[in-house]
């Protein structure tokens, strides 16, 4: 499993920089929304942690396509299918090969932005903090609905309407996360209710991911 | 190394490519040493037959066993695949895509494998600038170390050359004697393969097995 993922990472390393692009989107919007606002730093700091959020979303729903889509077509999964691994590891190892290459380097690059924003430490922290338990949820659901659309040429655009009713309330819970981080800290309802989220979409993610691209296999 | 005895029991198996059925009540055993040649013309199932073959799909209809020094297997250990595509990433060296493979199925052989297909002194290469024929025996040597006692093959020469076509015929020479198993389809006439071939014809919608 971890030979697999390694072996992602390493191909990523060869791309010419492609999994930055999700980082770049990240810094471009932060920059229009900037723009946008007038560049007043108690509107932004306010809503901060609400820019971050949707930031995050928009970026990787830019890159869920990748996932499964290069080894689907030149015969990696087939072969992958044959080898002693098992669909429920090859996706998992994809999941956190994804999680490293996209989620990751939106992690690392949120606070400076939220610094940009002049939100506060504690801000910066609980959306920081937020994000970290909420994103992997975001994930399994881009990933899943990308194996499920791999032999749509153009499915791009059903896979944003397949995915985003299911961010909905990892995004609600994330905010109402930062809201009460000032009072309660991190042990709070909103907190507790992301974890579950991800931990139920990662648990029930990888066995579903597991199924359609069994189901991809046999129809192509 | 030799395999242990193995069967690949295809019975009355019927295989659909979208609303029509393309291979019906098809039946064939494949034992080790055996060296199985599918013929017909284009779209008579040839392709479909070797993915359900190889385990890759299920057939609408009958049944596919496959057995392993006695014990039912499934088709990750028993069947090694080459199908059109050759699962390599160009932007990789040959090495590092041979030695992923020969990594996953435990090879220590991933050099003795590229020797065997004529690609050593291209380890460092990326498999991009690779030619076409040179990329199917890179996919070739990936067969190899994947040690499946049972390789299915799709028209393992396309776009291989008089020198590459001999050494596919060595390498699969080499597995039948090792008393693995040869199932492939290929239009090329049968070439220098020095094993008794089991030549199956398929033609629309009635199927005819016979041995040579």
């Amino acid at each position: 499993m971890i030979a697999l993922t390694l072996r992602d990472l390493k191909l990523a390393m060869h791309s010419s920089g492609a999994w930055l692009h999700g980082v770049l989107f990240l810094l471009i919007f932060a920059l229009l929304c900037a723009v946008a606002l007038g560049g007043d730093k108690t509107v932004l700091s306010s809503i901060g942690p609400a820019l971050l959020w949707l930031a995050i979303i928009f970026s990787l729903l830019l890159s869920f396509e990748k996932g499964f889509g290069d080894d689907a077509r030149d015969g990696t999964l087939e072969q992958l299918y044959l080898s002693k691994l098992s669909l429920p590891i090859i996706a998992a190892s994809k999941l956190l090969s994804q999680w490293i290459l996209i989620v990751l380097p939106l992690l690392l690059a949120a606070p400076l932005l939220g610094y940009g924003f002049g939100m506060g430490a504690d801000d910066i922290r609980a959306t920081l903090i937020a994000l970290l338990l909420g994103t992997p949820s975001l994930l399994v659901y881009g990933t899943f609905a990308g194996v499920c659309l791999i032999s749509y040429r153009s499915g791009g655009l059903l896979l944003i309407l397949l995915t985003v009713p299911l961010m909905i309330p990892t995004l609600i819970f994330g905010l109402s996360a930062v809201d009460s981080y000032a009072a309660d800290g991190i042990i709070n309802p909103p907190f507790k209710a992301l974890a579950g989220i991800s931990l139920l979409s990662v648990g029930l993610g990888i066995p579903a991911i597991a199924a359609a691209l069994k189901t991809h296999l046999e129809t192509s | 190394m030799t395999f242990a005895a193995f069967t690949l029991d295809i019975c009355g198996v019927s295989v659909s490519r979208g609303a029509r059925a393309i291979v019906e009540r098809f039946d064939l055993t494949v034992s080790g040493s055996e060296l199985v040649w599918l013929r017909g013309t284009n779209g008579v199932g040839k392709t479909s037959l070797l993915r359900m073959a190889a385990g890759l799909s299920r057939p609408d209809a009958g049944s596919v066993t496959r057995t392993l020094g006695g014990a039912a297997v499934s088709a990750s250990v028993l069947t090694g695949f080459q199908g059109h595509r050759d699962a390599i990433k160009p932007s990789l060296t040959v090495h590092e895509n041979i030695a992923f493979w020969a990594g996953l199925s435990g090879s220590p052989d991933a050099e003795a494998a590229l020797a065997k297909v004529e690609l050593t002194g291209r380890e460092d290469q990326k498999a991009g600038t690779l030619s076409a024929g040179q990329s199917r025996r890179l996919a070739l040597a990936q067969l190899w170390v994947s040690q499946k006692p049972l390789w299915i093959m799709d028209e393992p020469a396309a776009a291989i050359d008089v020198a590459g076509q001999k050494i596919i015929d060595d390498l699969i020479t080499q597995h039948v004697r090792n008393r693995g198993a040869v199932m492939l389809a290929s239009h090329a006439a049968p070439r220098g393969l020095t094993e008794k071939v089991r030549f199956i014809t398929l033609s629309a919608s009635s199927v005819a097995g016979a041995a040579v």
